[in-house]
């Protein structure tokens, strides 16, 4: 009972893995596959770019972004050095 | 000379020295010491080159930065730090563009990670016409961020009472408006800039913002402002880098001019040269 229990758990998390949520990514509606934020800049491409993160207006650290995870409807910002006045 | 505000009594003076250093002495904020007291931002200019060159002409110490949304197939911010990086200049990251106290203190966490540096500049901005500072908005914001560690620079408004309000917050320096930002007209209520140095005697003051032209620095370094930030003028020249020099020469100029002590004005005109022993002088004919 309790190993199929941890066997259905393996199975939904993958499911979800290959679930594709919409997520709202620097002003722009983007359809991805990440649960997390760290997933989510590896899949956007950002992996390894100086950038700092914002999840729903508040900022996420770099350190804190392999455990915050993603819920359809987040509003993130990804941002980096710009000239500025 | 203290860091606390007092009646406006006497005009601001600077220590006389001993015919002073060609810029006038050293600018000391937040325990950082540059010898330049020109503050200079980074945005607009026609290259990256020509941005380098001016910085370098200006010998600005204080450069202003800024963050914003980035594409990941695009990497201009990655390529805009590469350079920056290298200058060795101190960075004053900016919350240009926000326009509450949420979205500057998320802005400058942000930048404090991006730029490695705890000091912001901080704007919170009222409307799009005057880019005028939410002076509520500003002292809210400060208020957060130097309790999350922040050295903050506030660009307000010559209003004393919000700078009271800013100073009580834990800022160590206040940016005072020249003029709206980017419209180039200069320091348009000398009155209220002066009365606002004066008030603040031993704060360090930089007017943040308006100036059009090397005189408008000069006239903000002699009436005792510790230091000028700009970009437009420098940056929209027809000659970025020869403007940053004439802005570096007009700031040591008029720092030098203050630390010198400039005379009182007078309204009734008084000879230069001595009256005694003019020739053809009859007190009597005269009489």
């Amino acid at each position: 009972m309790h190993q199929g229990q941890r066997m259905a758990g393996h199975d939904r998390i993958a499911a979800e893995m290959a679930e594709i949520q919409r997520l709202v990514i620097n002003g722009e509606a983007r359809e991805v596959r990440s649960r997390t934020l760290a997933q989510l800049l590896d899949e956007l491409g950002y992996g390894g770019l100086k950038v700092a993160t914002a999840l729903n207006g508040e900022f996420v650290a770099e350190k804190a972004r392999a455990a915050q995870v993603l819920v359809p409807g987040d509003q993130i910002e990804v941002v980096a050095p710009r000239q500025g006045g | 000379m203290n860091a606390l505000p007092g009646k406006i009594a006497a005009p601001a003076k600077a220590t006389p020295g001993r015919g002073g250093s060609a810029k006038g002495a050293p600018l000391t904020v937040y325990g950082v010491t540059v010898t330049s007291r020109l503050m200079l931002g980074t945005a607009q200019y026609p290259s990256p080159q020509v941005l380098v060159d001016a910085l370098t002409a200006a010998d600005a110490g204080i450069i202003t930065v800024s963050l914003r949304r980035e594409a990941a197939r695009e990497k201009g911010g990655q390529r805009f730090w590469d350079m920056i990086s290298k200058l060795g200049r101190h960075l004053l990251p900016n919350t240009a563009g926000c326009r509450t106290p949420k979205e500057a203190i998320t802005t400058a966490r942000m930048a404090r990670e991006l730029f490695a540096t705890d000091w912001i500049k901080l704007e919170v901005i009222a409307n799009d016409d005057t880019l005028q500072p939410d002076l509520f908005g500003l002292v809210e914001a400060a208020e957060a961020l130097v309790k999350d560690g922040f050295k903050v620079f506030p660009y307000t408004t010559e209003d004393l009472g919000a700078a009271e309000r800013l100073l009580a917050a834990g800022c160590e320096v206040l940016m005072p408006w020249g003029a709206p930002i980017g419209t180039g007209r200069g320091l348009w209520n000398p009155y209220a800039l002066r009365t606002f140095r004066n008030y603040f005697p031993g704060v360090p003051l930089v007017v943040d913002a308006g100036l059009g032209a090397p005189s408008h620095a000069a006239q903000a370094m002699e009436l005792g402002f510790d230091a000028v930030l700009l970009n437009t003028a420098v940056a929209k020249a027809g000659d970025p880098v020869g403007m940053a020099r004439a802005f570096a020469g007009a700031i040591s100029a008029g720092r030098l001019a203050f630390e010198s002590g400039l005379m009182e004005q007078r309204d009734m005109a008084s000879p230069s040269t001595p009256v005694a022993g003019t020739p053809f002088f009859n007190l009597d004919s005269n009489g």
